[in-house]
């Protein structure tokens, strides 16, 4: 893999960011409804609201607001000590040695926004990692017994199951879950995040089953459906006449040639878990980017949205990236193709 | 995210828009599957092959790689067309979706969810809808793909649905898991019948997200009911509804009504140590209403002297509030105003300590600190804050509680679970059905109360959009709604004549206001030249009339009742469901919605505070009106000033009786319904006496034998954590 490629993947995705950035800015302001008359609440006074308009900088007009955002995204500035007094210039940024990056403040939260995104997005990935691990598991496992007990009852079954799960909304598998395993066998925490790290894991374990209840189906179809196809060609029968059982070709060799698609729905799976899980997210009260957006969304808080929305997108074009780069890893015969014919690339 | 952000700045749309927004979210899946499939294919021997014999590129791609891709595209299709159902019920959270009439099964799912306890049925049809079509699509998907890709063919069909069944059972499993009645509460170790106590943790929770702690900014009713117990002002509210002294010992009135002279209590310390004094009171009013703080309740206090001059910056004090003496404040006001005192009992004006500084700082996020009987010891935005008595409180009495825990952001659902469990000590957000439950569990009932609040609800009528610019309109709408039905439908409901609550309104106004006479309303239709006959249906307004109201709340079912009333009267209303954002922003703006819900809560219990804001013309703003009828009536602004400048209680009654008279006759807001809300507690909260005026109060309240409920506890947690282990 040649270093220019990589620069302009890279070059591709910043504008990619940019582009969403500008449009999530835009829509910001759209959205119809006042931000003032959301942080003033809706008995306020009209003179009230004026003066809280003004006092967050609401009634600048839109340019020289977007033109700051960028300005300030990446800037230089003294290094910010945790604790100490700060310059108010410099109120809403985060340092790393004397580079700046600030993502504006949000009005609802009085907090900067990079501080909000910096403590969410971690545990928005987390729990995409956690549900994505489930979905996989879930999925590959349902998958497999349907492809060894091709056309009986328990593909049927198999399979039926799977959809049932993902025609079910997230928020009735939520709540049912929550019933059996918090409230009737009092096996793990209603919601929260935990202050322990033990604590903190098991409060992942219910929003992670949700999601890979929820999630498992897609990946239960396509690994029965992969497999069923790789278990007829002639590699798999292949193996099966050097003495192979069934199970080594189904799960070895079959499957093998199933990762590549698998990989690639994961791959966004990832970046969409991690832009967050809106409505578990909620469910459960995991603070991370889901309800974050979501808030800001509903209280108007720009700041909040832009910098949510820009973790997504970052989020999706990251996994993409990574995903393109195994993808010769999981598929040799990729990777033959590609060297061997690098100009159609 | 970034597609569901573009669907909230498109709120509420037709089938067309909703089509474009879910498929924009979703085709890259598509596309990136297609990606890897031909990127697979193209390297295959046949497609070389293919290639060497002189085969075009799109002739590849169209004989050789579609073909392949079909498989993994019909997998997802098929898996796709359930999801793209359930993600408009997800969208619904932020209000994204089709308007009514029109339903979709997303729709139907979103909805129910409240009602997933009691009425699971509510959930199922649009369920078993959904994973019937699922696997229908998933069905027609394997002939499809059998049928194009012969390779592999199956050859066997199955006989008996095995899918189908496998979802029934599913939906059958759901059914069977309807809850059940509430545990009891935990017992009293100790049948103790002790009127006075003091310690333990109370553990409360709010499904509610608290945004600012600071007196001068909160304007929510979360961060009042805490700051309540954090910020005492100078006076406050008695249990049956009088103003006394809190911070103050004393308050004197001047001869002419201008002067109050607030005489301070001795040895009140701030939870900083520092001593309150005069200073402290004036420090603290021109702290709310500096140029720089941005409280949405400065002008409350725009009575007072110097106001306009110092909230302008151009004065460098608040000319108006006197330190006379080391204890001793005078506030003088421009004229005299009945209602000076209660707005001095807002959480606004609470006196703050030094070290808050001379204004809000927008940009800290500091803890704030008072006099109370209680102070912040912590605030964290995800799980909530942490309160502990302030040992140096003047009263023992009100601080008897050791620490107070309030979770925030907890859903209602869960909050019923933990009430059970013991984890929380009092609860007021359950949903109609688990309180419901817990009223009907014998064990619970001593420990529920319905306890009123001070707001009204009704319908505003834009006196400047047709037809309601005519008063035999609006009279005419007034007769036709019969809010009786509203209890019926919530038991949190209950119906109204008139504006003000009955603790301020003290059945001056004596007898019916407001009747629901449908024959009445039909003779004002008549009267309005807009005469309906209800057999045949012809007459009455031409045109429909839209309502606009805030979806998944009140106002969209009070729309939909008040619809099916009013069509009885010619009048049509259509429906139109936006974000609460976009409602309050739109109803506030000059000629925009003909009809939309109003709701008041009381911001201080005064006559004054519902009628000024609401129909006074003062308060008519081409943008941000707050008197959303835009109603403007000479002698009801003669009668409100009047009110407003009379001492003498009676006096002052008898106007806003009055006031209330022509309001019913007018009819530019026709109140429909106060709320009430249920508070449940377990039986160890000692103390405890729910008011209308004095909200979650939990001064004077203890936790008997704090110390083993603690154990307790911990024991709840360490179980929970073995048998998680085993």
């Amino acid at each position: 893999v040649s270093v220019g490629r990589v620069l302009r993947r890279i070059a591709w995705a910043l504008v990619v960011v940019v582009g969403v950035t500008s449009a999530s800015f835009a829509i910001a302001l759209v959205l119809p409804g006042d931000p003032a008359r959301m942080l003033a609440g809706p008995q306020a006074a009209a003179a009230d609201v004026a003066r809280i308009r003004e006092a967050y900088g609401l009634d600048l007009p839109v340019w020289a607001r977007y033109e700051r955002y960028w300005a300030r995204l990446v800037h230089l500035g003294p290094p910010i000590v945790a604790g100490a007094p700060r310059d108010r210039a410099h109120a809403s940024c985060a340092s790393l040695g004397p580079v700046h990056v600030d993502l504006g403040f949000s009005a609802t939260y009085r907090r900067p926004v990079v501080d909000l995104v910096a403590q969410r997005a971690p545990r928005s990935l987390e729990l995409g990692l956690a549900a994505l691990f489930v979905q996989l598991a879930l999925g590959a496992a349902l998958g497999l017994v349907a492809a060894a007990r091709r056309a009986t009852w328990i593909d049927d079954a198999a399979i039926g199951a799977a959809l049932v799960g993902v025609s079910a909304p997230t928020f009735v598998i939520g709540l049912v879950l929550q019933y059996l395993l918090a409230y009737r066998l009092r096996l793990l925490p209603y919601d929260g995040f935990g202050a322990t790290a033990a604590e903190h894991l098991r409060s992942l374990v219910l929003p992670a089953l949700t999601l890979g209840v929820y999630g498992a189906a897609i990946y239960a179809r396509l690994v029965r459906d992969e497999v069923v196809l790789a278990a007829g060609s002639e590699f798999a029968q292949t193996a099966r006449a050097k003495g192979a059982s069934n199970a080594r070709v189904l799960v070895v060799h079959a499957l093998r040639s199933a990762l590549l698609p698998i990989a690639t729905l994961a791959a966004l799976d990832l970046g969409a878990l991690v832009g967050g899980a809106i409505v578990v997210e909620k469910l459960f009260r995991w603070p991370g980017v889901g309800q974050l957006a979501v808030d800001a969304l509903v209280n108007h808080d720009g700041p909040v949205i832009v910098g949510a929305v820009l973790v997504s997108s970052t989020a999706m074009v990251v996994s993409l990236f990574i995903l393109d780069s195994l993808a010769g890893l999981l598929d040799p015969r990729l990777r033959r193709a590609a060297n061997a014919d690098p100009s159609r690339h | 995210l970034f597609v569901t952000a573009i669907g909230a700045a498109v709120g509420r749309t037709d089938v067309g828009a909703m089509i474009l927004v879910l498929g924009l979210a979703a085709w890259t899946a598509t596309a990136r599957v297609v990606r890897a499939k031909t990127l697979e294919t193209r390297g295959l021997d046949f497609v070389t092959a293919s290639r060497a014999l002189g085969a075009k590129p799109l002739r590849l791609i169209a004989r050789h790689v579609l073909p392949a891709t079909l498989g993994p595209v019909l997998v997802l299709a098929t898996t796709m067309v359930g999801q793209m159902m359930l993600a408009e019920a997800v969208l619904e959270y932020l209000t994204v979706g089709v308007q009514p009439p029109r339903a979709t099964w997303g729709r139907m799912l979103h909805e129910a969810e409240p009602y997933l306890a009691s009425r699971l049925g509510l959930v199922a049809a649009p369920g078993l809808a959904i994973v019937l079509s699922v696997l229908a699509f998933s069905r027609v998907g394997d002939g499809l793909r059998d049928a194009l890709e012969p390779r592999q063919a199956e050859a066997t069909r199955r006989s008996f649905p095995f899918d189908v069944c496998v979802a029934l059972a599913a939906l059958l499993f759901v059914a069977a898991a309807t809850p059940s009645a509430p545990r009891p509460p935990h017992p009293n170790q100790v049948a103790s019948a002790s009127t006075t106590g003091h310690g333990g943790t109370l553990r409360v929770a709010t499904y509610l997200n608290l945004r600012s702690l600071d007196p001068t900014l909160g304007y929510d009713e979360i961060s009042t009911a805490i700051d309540n117990l954090v910020f005492p002002r100078l006076v406050g509210w008695s249990r049956e509804g009088k103003i006394v002294p809190e911070l103050a010992e004393s308050v004197r009135v001047s001869e002419d009504g201008t002067t109050y002279t607030f005489e301070l209590r001795p040895h009140v310390v701030f939870h900083d140590g520092a001593i309150l004094g005069a200073g402290d009171v004036k420090r603290s009013l021109e702290r709310l209403l500096a140029r720089t703080t941005p409280s949405p309740g400065a002008s409350n206090f725009s009575g007072i002297k110097g106001f306009a001059a110092y909230h302008a910056g151009k004065a460098a004090g608040l000319e108006g509030v006197r330190v006379v003496g080391e204890r001793t404040v005078a506030i003088d006001i421009d004229a005299p105003d009945a209602s000076f005192l209660a707005r001095m009992t807002l959480v606004f004006a609470a006196p703050v300590c030094p070290s808050m500084g001379r204004a809000v700082d927008t940009h800290s996020a500091a803890l704030p600190c008072g006099a109370g009987p209680f102070r912040f010891v912590s605030w964290d935005p995800e799980r909530g804050i942490e309160l502990a008595r302030h040992d140096g409180f003047y009263d023992p009495e009100q601080g008897r509680l050791d620490r107070i825990i309030w979770s925030i952001n907890v859903r209602p659902e869960t909050q019923r679970f933990e009430l059970e469990d013991g984890v929380l000590d009092y609860a007021r957000d359950l949903t109609a059905t688990d309180g419901a439950t817990f009223r009907a569990s014998p064990a619970w009932r001593e420990h529920a109360r319905w306890s009123p609040r001070l707001s009204t609800w009704g319908i505003a009528l834009n006196t400047e959009i047709a037809p309601f610019d005519r008063v035999d309109v609006r009279r005419a709408v007034a007769h036709a709604l019969d809010p009786s039905v509203l209890e019926r439908v919530r038991p949190d409901l209950v119906a109204v004549d008139r504006i003000l609550p009955g603790e301020l309104d003290a059945g001056n106004a004596a007898g019916t206001l407001r009747r629901h006479d449908g024959a009445a309303a039909l003779e004002a239709m008549r009267a309005a030249g807009l005469a309906f006959d209800p057999a045949t249906g012809r007459g009455g307004w031409p045109h429909e009339i839209e309502f606009v109201a805030v979806a998944d709340s009140w106002d969209q079912m009070a729309g939909e009742i008040w619809q099916q009333q009013l069509a009885r009267i010619g009048i049509r209303l259509r429906l139109r469901l936006a974000t609460f954002a976009a409602v309050s922003t739109e109803v506030a703006r000059r000629r925009e919605v003909a009809m939309s819900t109003l709701g008041w809560n009381a911001d201080f219990a005064d006559p004054s505070n519902f009628f000024e804001p609401n129909l006074g013309s003062a308060a008519i703003a081409d943008e941000g009106s707050s008197n959303v009828s835009f109603f403007s009536d000479p002698k009801l602004d003669a009668l409100l000033a009047r009110a407003r400048t009379t001492l003498d209680p009676e006096a002052r009654r008898a106007l806003y009786a009055e006031a209330e008279r022509i309001v019913a006759d007018q009819a530019p807001w026709v109140p429909t319904n106060s709320s009430r809300t249920l508070e449940i507690w377990q039986p160890y909260l000692k103390g405890y006496a729910p008011s209308p005026l004095l909200p979650e109060d939990f001064r004077g309240v203890w936790i008997e034998d704090g110390t083993e409920r603690e154990a307790m506890l911990g024991a709840l947690t360490l179980r929970r954590r073995v048998r998680g282990r085993r």
